[in-house]
């Protein structure tokens, strides 16, 4: 691996944890997905910038190239992030579910119960 | 006994009007609820100016959910009996009460309204009656036990049932899938000859073009609920 794919991957990985952490801070992602990525993120620094971890690993599973390996790992990261992403959405959908169902169940409540006031009302009113 | 019916409608403006009206003569003894799942036709307009019994969802549920939400307000409204009860002229609510007597009678825990044992009424289309054969026959290898019509959505359910449902009912084609995890778990289900009509408005929710989707997932999701007990 050449010393300047080392630096693109170093700076790339250095902006999108910048990225992820002011996301995390505004709120807009969750923290825990965020702390996912991040850790996706240092590993890929941590191969990018010694790069003889990546030669013994990729001798110990046979890759050619080093940087492959490097892409190997990045590609499986994400692949781990979507695959608990899907798990995460089908959490939502759930509760998501859950709560239209009761939100319907108690706006009829409620009106039933304004109304039954409203007869009470009418009826003690006409006494 | 408290008995509830509970009529899913996804834009069913041109029969929710006969429907209520069916119930209400034919069902005195059972409450309603219609279940409006983000209708995008006149649906809630009927349902507010005739002031019928109805429960508005804020999001788009799909079939399932929509019955399910029908199993939630009945179970935390004590109800004892619940039967689902399509909106669009299919069913007939004069067989509602020979139906509860059979479930309280025998202690069954579903009856299913099957269009297939006398054979008589709408018999649905050909094409469809091939899948619902083979859904019968899958069934059969899967429980031992015999349902001639596992996609009939008219089907009453005891408070024990009631109770399952309200946590746990599948998202999409719920019927037959539901009635392999009943029979599963070793709950009673029988079913009785009635008769359907053709629907007289509003469009089925399995079309031509989904049908393939349908008979792989309703075939995958028996067989999971078969495994899952």
């Amino acid at each position: 691996m050449s010393i300047r794919l080392q630096i693109i991957i170093f700076i790339c990985m250095v902006i999108a944890i910048v990225y992820i952490l002011r996301l995390i801070s505004t709120k807009l992602m969750e923290f825990k997905i965020g702390l996912g990525w991040i850790l996706g993120c240092v590993c890929v620094m941590i191969l990018a910038v010694f790069p003889n971890l990546l030669v013994s690993l990729s001798n110990l599973l046979g890759i050619a190239s080093p940087v492959n390996m490097l892409f190997l790992f990045g590609f499986l990261i994400s692949l781990f992030m979507i695959f608990s992403m899907s798990l995460y959405i089908g959490q939502l959908t759930d509760k998501v579910k859950k709560l239209s169902q009761e939100l319907a169940i108690l706006r009829k409540d409620a009106y039933d119960r304004v109304n039954e006031l409203k007869d009470s009302n009418n009826s003690t009113d006409s006494k | 006994m408290k008995k509830l019916v509970i009529i899913p409608a996804f834009n069913e403006e041109g029969s929710i009007e006969k429907t209520v009206e069916d119930i209400v003569t034919n069902a005195p003894d059972f409450d309603y609820v219609i279940i409006n799942d983000c209708s995008t036709d006149k649906t809630l307009e009927i349902c507010r100016e005739k002031h019928f019994s109805y429960l508005n969802l804020p999001v788009n549920l799909g079939i399932g959910g929509a019955v399910q939400t029908g199993y939630r307000y009945a179970f935390f409204h004590d109800y004892d009996i619940a039967v689902q009860f399509d909106g669009d002229g299919q069913h007939s609510a004069k067989y509602l009460s020979s139906m509860s007597k059979l479930l309280e009678d025998e202690n069954l825990d579903m009856v299913i309204g099957s269009r297939f044992i006398e054979k008589e009424g709408f018999q649905s289309s050909a094409l469809r009656r091939v899948g619902i054969r083979f859904f019968t026959n899958l069934i059969k290898f899967l429980t031992g036990s015999t349902i001639t019509d596992p996609t009939s959505g008219m089907r009453m359910i005891n408070r024990k049932l009631l109770e399952c449902f309200t946590y746990d009912y599948p998202k999409d084609y719920p019927e037959p899938e539901s009635v392999v995890s009943a029979l599963s778990t070793g709950y009673k289900v029988k079913e009785v000859p009635v008769q359907m009509n053709e629907r007289s408005d509003g469009v089925s929710s399995i079309s031509m073009r989904n049908s393939v989707y349908y008979m792989i997932k309703v075939s995958i999701a028996v067989i999971i609920a078969r495994l899952r007990k």
